[in-house]
């Protein structure tokens, strides 16, 4: 085939396929160590494979894939019982990790360089940046493209993370509950006659096999993205586990297209070329990440920093209104001393009269205070002064020190705290007559 | 110079080793030792506050976000005429990749409900990646003599020069001094942050200090062991030092020591052979320190704590044996009937009357064994405690009475004098003294 569609298909889109597979597979077991607050344990595992690989490689003589697999698998292993036994032995699990995972990745660059491994075909900058870009199909062209011989055309990589992705998925599947039950609440299975040790060591199985599969093709540094990256956005747009573990997913799989898009086939469209399918890839999600960090709808910074200021507006409103309502006592008991206003930076101060305005305390532009705007400055200043008898007879505190702390007690009114209101009690610390309840 | 190299080259390897460890192997080789010693001990002084501070893996991320740097220093230096490989630009395109690195970090752990864990993977890894893609262009950079830029991801340890030598010398000094004259302020932010900002040190400013020691050393590791490894000098020598005390004043020191080791020894390693990279060589050889370390060390070492648990295990057997006699009068009993009792083996059986006798607490034949005056004193004393206690545990833990066996069963060999004495005045005397069965 030929043409720009035979270019995609032979070029293009198995590296898209074999990373979007990887994406799934990762996503999966890193949704669960994130939330484990493990995320970094995927990170040593996909650094620590590589000395298993390369003695795999060293004695199968060649790239076959059984030997390296088994080799990357049991270094993976090896790798989550040195940092269980560092652990052990008391050192901190950051620093286990490290150890273990810099002192594997030396062994394996080592392994390499000494062996004459890196001529055969794997060298170290292969192992970090993956090899995605080498990746292509050349469907035999007498046969359709779904025929048997076409599929069996396709790269090793793409058909072992077939494999893995599929199994990954449904074995998480079959295992949810008793996953979540293992990651939320380990003590709780273990007294319900369950064992969560067992589910933990399946889940850093799981992680292992998907890092070993994804690791020939994507390369550490995309792995270790694929692991963290998606799982850490979903956990930022849904509180509900299986939803989180799909969107992860589908994070991983839309980074993959994109990265491989924005990073290979788009400099080639603009006459360059290619930059690293990886590499780009993990800036995507890197990027996707950050978007979601701003906007995600309950815990995005966006929405923290509006009901922030929903808040800082709504107190402010109050302290106007407070002043207002003690004004307007101070001029009924014919007094001339008035109580010095709020001290609200511009900004704030217009959002504050407004938002009274909105409520009916007064009217825009006006300061005097409408017949709801007294009932609701009553029942503020009331709140005040309770808040400062209490912390003057109840708790002790001199008269002088408790203003600014009722200032922010009253306006937990909002939230339906309200001041202890003993019978009989008639004036504040100062004096000052607390305003009846209606 | 190519004399002495070729000199250099026909000695075998272990003479050359020597030479190289003796800082006889050729000025090239002498110049290598040195400096990746003075790396491994500011590393190993710098790694154990990044340790204590909960921080290993900080460093493993800033190290990863220097690539993009060094891409972007390299490319933005191309646009403004300089040399490519001008090193102090650079170096300070890596440190200020590493600063946002880390404070994004930061940002990612206050800003959003992700843990740290997903905040240093996602910054690892996407730095990275964002790195690869700068490589590619790079790569293809008009000026593109940019294969120096990859060194700096496995290191080149080959190509250091005396003047990096005096350099690496300045940050060795640097750390130490820092470490010396901080030493209070470190170990209170190690330690006891909160009460150290409570008595007013500024704590804040000594935690940027600690960072920006990280980040020196980091950048110092780059040209040697290499962006990848360079974290494995920070974490594993102080891991190691934790084995060996607990003290702060003397972790420093020895991570140091095994620092400076690891990388003299290394080095020279590396130096004796070709094909051996000299940066995973440095960190294979701190990894066996770690690995000799938790073996080997004193009081928290494996071997250690074996050798206590199996001392704590004879003693206990040695005093099941004397209570079996001190409850039967003395007449004299077969060994094998009390090992029966307690379900020993007859090698077991024959071991614990061996240490009883070296301790002189039985004597007779192992067919009608007596306890001696000593022992009897001891039999009784196990039997004396295990009362006491299991009158605790009913009277003041309400532990059921058919309960308490099992642990004072286990408990009754731990009792300190001093416990047994607060027990007898809280229990009164007649509860220790009583006939009843024990």
């Amino acid at each position: 085939m030929t043409g720009p569609l035979g270019e995609f298909l032979t070029l293009d889109l198995v590296p898209i396929a074999t990373a979007s597979l990887a994406a799934v597979a990762c996503a999966v077991p890193g949704t669960f160590l994130l939330l484990r607050r493990e995320g970094l344990l995927g990170d040593s595992i996909a650094h620590a494979v590589l000395p298993g690989l390369v003695i795999g490689l060293l004695l199968s003589g060649g790239l076959a894939g059984g030997a390296m697999f088994a080799g990357a698998a049991a270094s993976a292993l090896l790798a989550v019982g040195a940092i269980a036994w560092l652990r052990q032995g008391g050192v901190e699990p950051q620093a286990a990790m490290g150890a273990t995972f810099t002192a594997f990745l030396a062994a394996g660059i080592l392994l390499l360089e000494g062996s004459g491994a890196r001529a055969v075909d794997l060298d170290p900058d292969c192992v970090i940046s993956g090899s995605l870009e080498s990746l292509f199909w050349i469907p035999p062209v007498d046969r359709p493209l779904l025929s048997l011989e076409s599929l069996a055309a396709l790269p090793r990589a793409f058909l072992v993370l077939l494999v893995v992705a599929l199994l990954v998925v449904l074995a998480a599947a079959a295992l949810f509950k008793e996953l979540r039950a293992a990651t939320f609440d380990p003590e709780f299975m273990q007294v319900a006659g369950r064992r969560p040790a067992l589910v933990h060591a399946g889940l850093s199985t799981a992680t292992a096999a998907a890092v070993v599969a994804s690791f020939e093709a994507v390369g550490t540094v995309l792995v270790v993205a694929l692991l963290v990256v998606p799982a850490a956005a979903a956990r930022l747009l849904t509180d509900r586990l299986a939803t989180q573990v799909v969107l992860a997913a589908a994070i991983g799989v839309l980074g993959a297209i994109g990265g491989h898009l924005l990073g290979a086939v788009l400099p080639e469209a603009l006459g360059g070329e290619s930059l690293s399918s990886a590499g780009s890839m993990a800036t995507l999600l890197g990027a996707m990440l950050a978007i979601a960090a701003l906007v995600a709808p309950e815990h995005g910074i966006l929405v923290r920093l509006r009901r922030r200021r929903q808040v800082a507006v709504q107190t402010a409103a109050e302290d106007l209104l407070g002043w207002r309502w003690r004004v307007e006592e101070l001029a009924r008991r014919a007094r001339r001393d008035r109580p010095e206003p709020p001290s609200l930076d511009p900004g704030l101060g217009r959002a504050a009269e407004a938002h009274g305005a909105r409520r009916g305390w007064w009217s825009a532009g006006e300061g005097a205070l409408t017949p709801r705007g007294l009932e609701e400055g009553r029942r503020l200043v009331r709140s005040h002064r309770l808040w400062e008898r209490y912390l003057v007879e109840d708790l002790g505190l001199r008269a002088d020190h408790v203003h600014d702390t009722a200032m922010v007690l009253e306006h937990l009114r909002s939230l339906g705290i309200e001041p202890p209101d003993p019978a009989g009690a008639s004036l504040d610390p100062q004096g000052r007559p607390i305003p009846r309840a209606s | 110079m190519i004399a002495i190299l070729a000199a250099v080259e026909e000695a075998p390897a272990g003479v050359r080793l020597l030479d190289a460890l003796l800082l006889s192997g050729g000025f090239h080789a002498t110049t290598v030792v040195l400096g990746t010693t003075l790396l491994g001990i500011a590393a190993g002084v710098v790694g154990t506050f990044g340790l204590l501070r909960r921080r290993a893996l900080l460093a493993d991320a800033a190290a990863h976000a220097t690539l993009p740097g060094l891409a972007g220093a390299f490319l933005v230096m191309g646009w403004l005429g300089i040399e490519g490989r001008w090193s102090p630009g650079l170096l300070l395109g890596a440190g200020l990749a590493a600063a946002l690195g880390v404070l994004a970090i930061r940002a990612i752990v206050r800003a959003t409900r992700l843990g740290e864990d997903a905040a240093i993977g996602t910054v690892l890894s996407v730095f990275f990646g964002a790195g690869m893609v700068l490589l590619g262009v790079v790569a293809r950079h008009p000026r593109g003599e940019a294969a120096g830029l990859e060194d700096s991801i496995f290191g080149a340890a080959a190509t250091m020069l005396p003047g990096d030598v005096v350099l690496l010398a300045v940050v060795a000094g640097i750390a130490v001094l820092a470490a010396v004259l901080l030493l209070k302020e470190l170990r209170l932010l190690c330690f006891d942050e909160e009460f150290g900002r409570v008595i007013g040190r500024p704590l804040g400013a000594v935690d940027a200090i600690l960072l920006g020691l990280i980040l020196l050393v980091v950048l110092a590791g780059l040209g040697s062991v290499g962006m990848l490894l360079v974290v494995g000098l920070l974490v594993i020598p102080p891991a190691a030092a934790g084995f060996w005390s607990d003290r702060i004043g003397r972790m420093v020191p020895i991570a140091a020591l095994v620092g400076g080791a690891s990388g003299w020894i290394g080095s020279a390693i590396s130096a004796s052979a070709p094909r051996l990279p000299t940066g995973p060589m440095i960190v294979l050889v701190a990894a066996s320190i770690l690995v000799a370390s938790a073996l080997l060390a004193p009081r928290r070492g494996v071997l250690a704590t074996a050798a206590t648990r199996i001392s704590l295990r004879r003693r206990i057997a040695v005093d099941h044996l004397v209570e079996a006699l001190s409850e039967r009068d003395d007449r004299g009993w077969p060994l094998a009937s009390i090992a029966r009792e307690r379900g020993w083996g007859g090698a077991t059986a024959a071991l614990v009357l061996r240490a009883a006798r070296m301790e002189g607490l039985v004597a007779g034949p192992s067919t009608a064994l007596r306890p001696t005056p000593r022992g009897l004193a001891r039999g009784l004393a196990v039997r004396r405690n295990h009362r006491l206690w299991k009158a605790y545990l009913v009277r003041f833990a309400e532990v059921a009475p058919s309960h308490v066996d099992l642990t004072a069963e286990r408990v009754e060999h731990l009792l300190a004098p001093e416990i047994v004495r607060e027990l007898e005045r809280s229990l009164g005397e007649e509860v220790a003294s009583d006939g009843g069965r024990s």
